[in-house]
Order: structure tokens, then sequence, then C-alpha cells
């Protein structure tokens, strides 16, 4: 089935666009949550990440602009985002029950806080479009710098000198609103 | 920045022909796998929309008013229409009802027109004294009769002979494989029952002197005719299975007439549909 029909049926929320994603884009959702989430207690999470991604482009499918790229590189980005998401909620999860065993204070650092989730996207508005971009891949699709950098065609020093930039904006914005 | 804004900001991120082959070492699963283990995404879909179908009738609840019960039910004119046009004919699932989730309570009747996974499309609200009339029945082999007539219809009105024709085959295969059956194994009775059964007597004349005997007709069987025969006692069993199966096989019905002239006709799906059809009718009794 090509794309178009693809996403037709899921605009259409048709009975069968679910059963078309995964015969698709089933086995790379997969092997991009099999890449991301390979730790012992992540492991047992992988299906329901899988369904969760299907559930998500079920339902937002409308967010995809084909004029942007392939569809196929717009799963992978929602894909990593759920996984890297499901990733970092079992991280937390795991260490609150680490700091509750041993009864120690809860102190998250400034850099996790920035991240984390429900700031992050907040924060990232005061960028322009192209670090907004950067920052997600960075943040939210855990993208290696060398990565970005080979794809954005720079160096990997201007990519950290513009990451650092951006985490200077946000901070400053944070200051503005007292945080 | 909502959920829907992250994910319009996914657009246009590239990805290296390297990290995609290299995903390809982590692909160790088939696609029937993957298909078992969203499995259960279908009722979850379907559970979180009634949830927020649920949801939006309590927001539109006046002072004093509370759900009493609900009803789920599916579209009985869906269901003939996908049976007759098969499900090879794809339409937009939106724009027709699959489901309805009914919430009744202390003053009204909300109904809710769904999709396939249950996603609201919107609701038609009537007061309780708006119910006209409410009857139950236990549909299966009926339900059967009436997607037999559609099918004709559909015959009647395809829209070109070659489709005509394809659907004609499409019903009448097995029809067409069994009158083939047939034939044969009424031809081979007469040649190996009748046709022998017959003795020439001493005025030369035949004369029918009983069935032939059933041991010398089997012995003369050949392969050929074991194999028919075996055929048509498959069939036969096959036939019974369904048989019992189509006198079964039935679910609750309820139709429904409210205000004058809008009708509505589900199978209902919750559990205790007998217990809520008796309460749907005793509401219309009382507006009688």
């Amino acid at each position: 089935m090509n794309d178009k029909k693809l996403i037709k049926l899921l605009k259409e929320k048709h009975e069968d666009s679910i059963d078309a994603l995964i015969t698709s884009y089933g086995k790379l959702i997969y092997a991009v949550i099999n890449s991301l989430l390979y730790l012992p207690e992540e492991i047992e999470e992988r299906d329901e990440c899988f369904n969760e991604v299907l559930l998500t482009l079920w339902t937002y499918i409308g967010c995809y602009d084909e004029s942007k790229g392939q569809l196929s590189n717009y799963i992978i980005s929602v894909t990593r985002y759920k996984a890297i998401d499901t990733k970092r909620k079992l991280s937390k999860h795991n260490k609150k029950e680490e700091l509750d065993e041993n009864l120690q204070s809860l102190t998250i650092p400034m850099e996790e806080e920035i991240i984390s989730k429900d700031n992050f996207n907040s924060l990232i508005k005061v960028l322009d479009e192209e670090d907004r971009k950067l920052f997600i891949e960075r943040y939210i699709l855990f993208k290696s710098v060398e990565d970005i950098a080979e794809e954005q065609k720079q160096t990997k020093s201007a990519i950290y000198s513009r990451l650092s930039r951006g985490r200077e904006k946000i901070r400053k914005r944070l200051e503005v609103s007292g945080l | 920045m909502s959920e829907k804004d992250i994910l319009k900001e996914l657009n246009g991120i590239e990805y290296s022909s390297e990290y995609k082959e290299k995903l390809n070492s982590f692909n160790e699963v088939s696609i029937e796998e993957l298909k078992l283990k969203s499995a259960n995404l279908k009722s979850k879909l379907s559970q979180s929309y009634f949830e927020k179908q649920k949801e939006m009738v309590k927001e539109l609840l006046e002072k004093g008013e509370e759900i009493d019960y609900y009803v789920k039910g599916a579209n009985i004119e869906m269901l003939r229409t996908m049976i007759a046009f098969g499900r090879g004919l794809t339409f937009k699932s939106n724009d027709i009802p699959f489901n309805y989730s009914i919430f009744v309570t202390n003053k009204r009747i909300f109904i809710g027109d769904s999709n396939y996974y249950d996603e609201a499309n919107g609701f038609t609200v009537y007061n309780l004294d708006e119910i006209k009339e409410v009857e139950r029945d236990k549909v299966g082999y009926k339900v059967d009769r009436e997607v037999k007539k559609r099918r004709r219809q559909v015959m009647k009105f395809g829209v070109s002979p070659a489709v005509n024709f394809f659907i004609l085959f499409r019903y009448s295969f097995g029809f067409i494989v069994s009158l083939v059956i047939l034939t044969n194994t009424l031809f081979m009775w007469y040649n190996n029952y009748i046709r022998r059964g017959y003795v020439v007597g001493d005025d030369g004349k035949r004369y029918f002197d009983g069935f032939y005997d059933l041991m010398q007709a089997s012995d003369a069987m050949t392969t050929g005719d074991n194999i028919i025969f075996s055929l048509i006692a498959a069939i036969i069993i096959w036939g019974i299975v369904r048989l019992v199966k189509y006198l079964t096989r039935s679910k609750l019905r309820i139709s429904m007439k409210l205000k004058e002239n809008d009708y509505l006709d589900f199978i209902v799906v919750n559990e205790d549909g007998e217990e809520i059809a008796k309460k749907l009718q005793s509401l219309s009794n009382n507006n009688k």
C-alpha cells in the first residue's frame, strides 16, 4: 500500500487502517523501539510503546505534513519521541523507587528539569524554528550530536554552540519568569 | 505547547541511510506477531472513546439530571451493508455510524453516533417522553435472510454488467459447484442402482426388478465414485453444521421509534442487554 492511501485510511479512521499501518511500517516502528528500549526493565514496555505509537499515529496523523518529508521519517520521529518518553518515565520511576528505598531527598538537576517533557514543550517556544528543530532532535528524539551534524552538514562544534546558545536563551526566559 | 504541537514539529526531520540500515539489525519480529501485539488496541481505543463520550454527556447534563444506564449497540443497517457489499468495498467509516452509544438519564436520552472505534460523531438528544415505541427481538437467521435480499439489490443496481457478473459469480459459486456435484451423483446413482436393476423378461421386454444390489454396486464403484461420495458426505455435514449455527446464533436487537419519524435499529452489545431492553420498553409504555 502506498503512503497516500495509508494516510487517507488513517485520516478516515478506517477500520483497516491500523492493520495497514502495521503491514507497511510495523517492522520499522518496532525496530526503532528495540533500538532504544534495550535495558532489562525497558524490554517489557516495548509492546506497550508499540501500541502507543500506533495510537498516536491513528489519532494525530493530521499533524504529518507531506510537503516536509517522507512518511517513513515522520514515523521514525514519532516512534523515537514515544520510546524516549517511555524511557524517561521508567527512569524517573526507577530513580524515585531507589530514592524512596534509601530515604534520600530528591534533587533534580537543572538540565533534567529543563528537558522534562512538560517544561520542554513550553520552553522551546522562545527559540527560532531552526533551533527548535535542533532541540527537538537532540532532547526529544535523543539524536547524537554527530548524527545531527552529519545530517545538517555542519561541524559538531557548531551544533554544540547552537545548543548552548539555545539553553542560554531558555535560562534567561526562566529568570525573567522568576523561575 | 501541546502534544499536537510537538507532533507537528516532528515534520521535516531527516534520518541518514546508515541509521535506517542500522535499524534493520533490530528488526526481529514478523508482521503477524506485530498484529497480535496490537490485538487489544481496538478494544482499548473503543473503551477510551466510550469514556470520552460519557464525559461529554456528563457536561451536557442539567441540574438534577443523572445518567441511569447506558447501552452500546452496533448499527444493524451497517452490519447488513458490510456483509452484503463485503469488506473489500471501502467506504468512509466516519460518515456512517457503526455503533450507537445510548445514555439514558432520569430526564433525557442521549444517542451518540460513533465510528468503528467508538469515536463520537455527535449526539442527538430526546426527552424521555419522545420515546414512542421500543421493540426487541432475537436476530440471527432473520438478518441473514435480509442480507440475501440486499445482495439481490446489489446485483440489480450494480454499476456495470462485468461487476454484476462478478457479484453473481461470487455469491453463486457454491451453488454452481453443488449443482455440478448433484448432477454427477444423480447420474451415478442412475447408472449403479436403477439402470442395472432392470432385467430382460421372457418376452424380451425390460422390467424393473428393484434396486441393484448394494454390495455389487459398491464393488462396481470406481475411485472417482468414492471421491464423489466422500465429497457429498462432507457437504451434507457442512450444511448441517451451518444450519445449526444459523438457528442457534441469535443476538438481541432493539428497534426504537423516537418522536414521530426517527428510528434506531441496533444490536445490543452490553451483557445486561435484556434488562436494559426491558427498561427502555417500560419508558415507551409510559408514553402511550
